[in-house]
């Protein structure tokens, strides 16, 4: 009897290990990826480029997050990822969207920042940020959260301006610029075109190309330095929302 | 017969991990929440993050690591000292970085589980939200999270702790929890003032009792915003104090401009110990404190109208502040652990 036993739980694992294996997958494996560009060539962090009377500017940091993305066919039917955000930086600007049902699509849409229901403590979702696990975009590791104000930081854009081109960024009078947008009112939502016709067990991703220059046309840096608005008064506030509102215009999206 | 009796001393020794697992959970569950003083309320607590001795152990070591500061130059307790009831004596204190500076005063952090809401400006609902936030703040301990629990995660008290507290492996979601429980139970209640109430009529002496009386009257007026147990309605209001840095207190979150200027009120016990004053610290003393009441403050456009001059004299003044520093505790902070943490 001894002997029957081991092999016998040896075959029942073996069973139930066969009736687990997955059939073939149905969907598609999706992410997402930004690929920055400033005059018209992959964005160079740390590198000068010219900005106006003499001057030149810096890029320092472009860490930002995506959510609430969703996909939609001719038909109008979507299929959505909510609540499921990344934050995307330098070096790690591709993420994982989800799995994908079959279809063609037409449209991508994409948010720029936390959603209003997650974002504060007055959301409806909303919990200690901490809850998330440290891995989660919406931890406060990834060092986007106003521990003090309860909400998310939707983005960061950091550099520096020389202000006289002498080739020093850290000259008296030259500036350090820090546009942190981060309230319910600066969450922006928007849609692409983008022609789509995912396979089953594929993977693919979505290429988001980011121009920098039509990112930041509408912002002055050298009048307002510093954008860290966490309400929705004053010119910090105005300067930020220049910022977000081009998200839609600066961002296009391919296949690769 | 062998492996039977193998079979047999796993299934015992199956047995008695379980029990001492369950007395373990057991004990984290039912140790009485502290009070303070029987005439206070319990202090409020979330249901999800209960008091229990464990708890509150593990928030101490954390509160006490400077491992969890960037150069392990800083723990909690280098800004909010027990000595000083848990506030710091400089107006601004130093973070990890050393230059780097946070641009309010450090409150004190005794009875702070009764505050409805955190921060001078009130955007934090709670301790659980906000316990790790200094951890990350560049101008404080500067350190990212995921750095600060790795550092903890491999030792072996923090290991235990975090088992029989939480009943899981240390993460950065029971760290907060931790820290929030040892905060809530911060509790001071050992003053004078507190023995003058419970019928010791001589535990204040006639100077604080004169001091007391000024406090409460119409014409001071300084009970009607320090009210209650703890000395603060939890209220906003500008008390005329001229604007420095640029910081605009409550607007910074509402963007109101009749909320410009306007700070939480703070809680008086323990004041004497906790100089600098104001939300900037910038009065070293309680005397400059009672010289700005007793001015009326500046002109400042949302000063609420019951500041203004109070027209005391000296003697008025000195009582005034002999009652405020019969609040102090009388009871001097014991750790609850022996912190080899501190390294």
């Amino acid at each position: 009897m001894k002997k029957l036993f081991i092999p016998g739980i040896l075959l029942s694992l073996a069973f139930f290990t066969e009736c687990k294996k997955p059939a073939g997958k149905d969907t598609a494996s999706c992410a997402i990826e930004f690929r920055p560009v400033y005059n018209k060539a992959a964005l160079k962090f740390n590198h000068s480029y010219p900005y106006g009377n003499n001057r030149s500017i810096q890029f320092s940091l472009l860490k930002f997050y995506v959510g609430n993305m969703f996909f939609e066919q001719g038909d109008g039917s979507r299929q959505s990822f909510t609540d499921q955000y990344l934050v995307l930086e330098e070096g790690r600007y591709k993420g994982s969207i989800g799995e994908l049902k079959p279809g063609t699509y037409v449209k991508a849409g994409i948010s720029y920042g936390v959603n209003e229901n997650l974002n504060t403590q007055s959301g409806a979702d909303a919990r200690p940020a901490t809850d998330y696990p440290a891995e989660n975009a919406l931890n406060p590791s990834a060092d986007m959260y106003w521990g003090w104000a309860q909400g998310y930081i939707f983005m960061k854009l950091e550099g520096r301006i020389d202000m006289d081109g002498n080739g020093s960024f850290a000259d008296a009078g030259d500036l350090l610029v820090s546009y942190h947008p981060g309230n319910d009112a600066l969450y922006r939502s928007f849609e692409y075109n983008l022609n789509f016709t995912p396979e089953a067990g594929k993977e693919y991703t979505v290429i988001a190309d980011l121009d920098l220059n039509t990112l930041i046309a509408n912002c002055d840096f050298v009048a307002v330095q510093f954008a860290h608005p966490t309400n929705t008064s004053g010119n910090q506030f105005i300067a930020a929302k220049n910022l977000v509102d081009q998200w839609g215009n600066a961002v296009s999206l391919s296949l690769q | 017969m062998g492996q039977c009796r193998i079979a047999q001393s796993a299934i015992a020794g199956c047995l008695l991990l379980l029990c001492l697992y369950c007395s373990c959970s057991r004990r984290a569950q039912t140790a009485a929440a502290p009070q303070a003083l029987s005439a206070w309320p319990p202090v409020p607590e979330p249901y999800y993050n209960t008091y229990s001795a464990d708890r509150f152990r593990l928030g101490e070591m954390l509160f006490f690591d400077k491992r969890l500061s960037s150069g392990t130059a800083v723990s909690c307790a280098s800004c909010h000292k027990p000595e000083l009831a848990f506030a710091d004596k400089v107006a601004v204190s130093a973070g990890a970085a050393g230059s780097s500076f946070g641009f309010r005063n450090s409150p004190t952090l005794l009875n702070i589980g009764y505050a409805p809401y955190l921060m001078a400006e009130g955007g934090v609902p709670s301790l659980e939200h906000f316990s790790v936030a200094p951890l990350q703040d560049h101008a404080e301990m500067n350190q990212n999270l995921k750095t600060s629990l790795a550092r903890i995660a491999q030792d072996t008290a923090y290991l235990r702790l975090f088992r029989t507290a939480y009943d899981t492996l240390p993460s950065i979601k029971y760290m907060a929890r931790a820290l929030a429980v040892y905060q809530r139970y911060l509790l001071s209640s050992g003053s004078r003032y507190d023995a003058f109430l419970q019928g010791r009529t001589n535990a204040l002496s006639e100077k604080e009792k004169r001091g007391m009386t000024l406090f409460y009257s119409a014409a001071t007026g300084c009970g009607e915003c320090h009210s209650g147990f703890l000395f603060s309605d939890f209220g906003f209001y500008d008390i005329g104090l001229e604007t420095k840095d640029n910081d605009p207190g409550k607007w910074r979150l509402s963007g109101k401009e009749e909320d410009r200027n306007r700070f939480k009120t703070p809680m008086l016990r323990n004041v004497a110990r906790t100089a600098p004053y104001m939300h900037d610290g910038r009065f070293a003393t309680l005397e400059q404190v009672m010289q700005h009441y007793n001015s009326g403050g500046h002109n400042t456009p949302n000063r609420d109208p019951r500041i203004k001059p109070l027209q005391l004299d000296a003697s008025g003044m000195e009582d005034l502040i002999a009652f405020m520093q019969s609040l102090n505790d009388t009871l001097p902070y014991k750790k609850s652990i022996s912190l080899n943490t501190e390294k």
